[in-house]
């Protein structure tokens, strides 16, 4: 991991095409702007693990459920 | 086409059902082509990998659910899945045991354009909706309901 210092107002340049800028700070919380481009996706990692965590979740349903999502349907159609 | 799944042993599909994630779905970002199938039970598709047979998602109509569901696509994603006008939208859904409890992601929605058939995971920003949703609705889904229309 590189470890560096940046004031108020400076950036940090990624690869020719992101620039991370930080815009202020206040106690313990950085405000950080980002330019970069449009294609790239950028999230806060915590709601990026989340949907991994869930697609996870997601994946590994089994028979059991399904046949039970297979009854609640039919049970549906049938009302 | 034939593909092999662990759900319903070899299948035959349409390759106008393969959609191309380009980067992945979170969690398994090394997958990139999976078809979309419906199996004659609306609200509910599945999304099977075309390179893992045990991959597999259970997708609902999330607009089914939650008619009041809205969200901006970004324009950033609008270019990187070049919509036009044609798009779907479909939610994971996490089945569980007892199947009432099962939950919609409605943080991250799957979005995909039947065009060129490209499709994301598109993450919502500022988006007032998470990754379990209730398949019925809670007083609680009720209060964002009504926050949003303020």
């Amino acid at each position: 991991m590189l470890v560096l210092s940046r004031k108020k107002g400076e950036s940090i340049i990624i690869q020719d095409h992101i620039e991370v800028t930080v815009l202020g700070v206040e106690g313990d919380t950085v405000r950080i702007g980002i330019s970069a481009p449009k294609q790239m996706d950028i999230f806060r990692k915590e709601i990026y693990l989340s949907i991994q965590e869930s697609n996870r979740e997601s994946a590994a349903h089994t028979q059991s459920n399904l046949d039970a999502l297979r009854k609640m349907i039919n049970k549906n159609n049938e009302k | 086409m034939i593909i092999s799944t662990s759900i319903w042993g070899d299948i035959e599909v349409n390759e106008k059902e393969v959609y191309r994630f380009e980067k992945g779905i979170p969690g398994f970002e090394e997958t990139t082509e999976f078809v979309l199938l419906d199996q004659d039970e609306a609200p509910f598709y599945y999304l099977q990998s075309l390179q893992q047979k045990e991959l597999s998602f259970v997708l609902v109509d999330p607009f089914i659910f939650y008619p009041e569901y809205e969200f901006e696509l970004p324009d950033s994603e609008t270019e990187e899945l070049e919509i036009e006008s044609n798009l779907v939208v479909r939610s994971i859904l996490t089945l569980h045991e007892q199947v009432e409890s099962s939950t919609i992601n409605l943080l991250a929605p799957l979005v995909f354009n039947p065009d060129n058939r490209k499709a994301k995971q598109v993450v919502l920003h500022q988006s007032p909706y998470s990754t379990k949703h209730s398949l019925q609705p809670t007083k609680e889904d009720e209060t964002i309901r009504s926050k949003e229309g303020e």
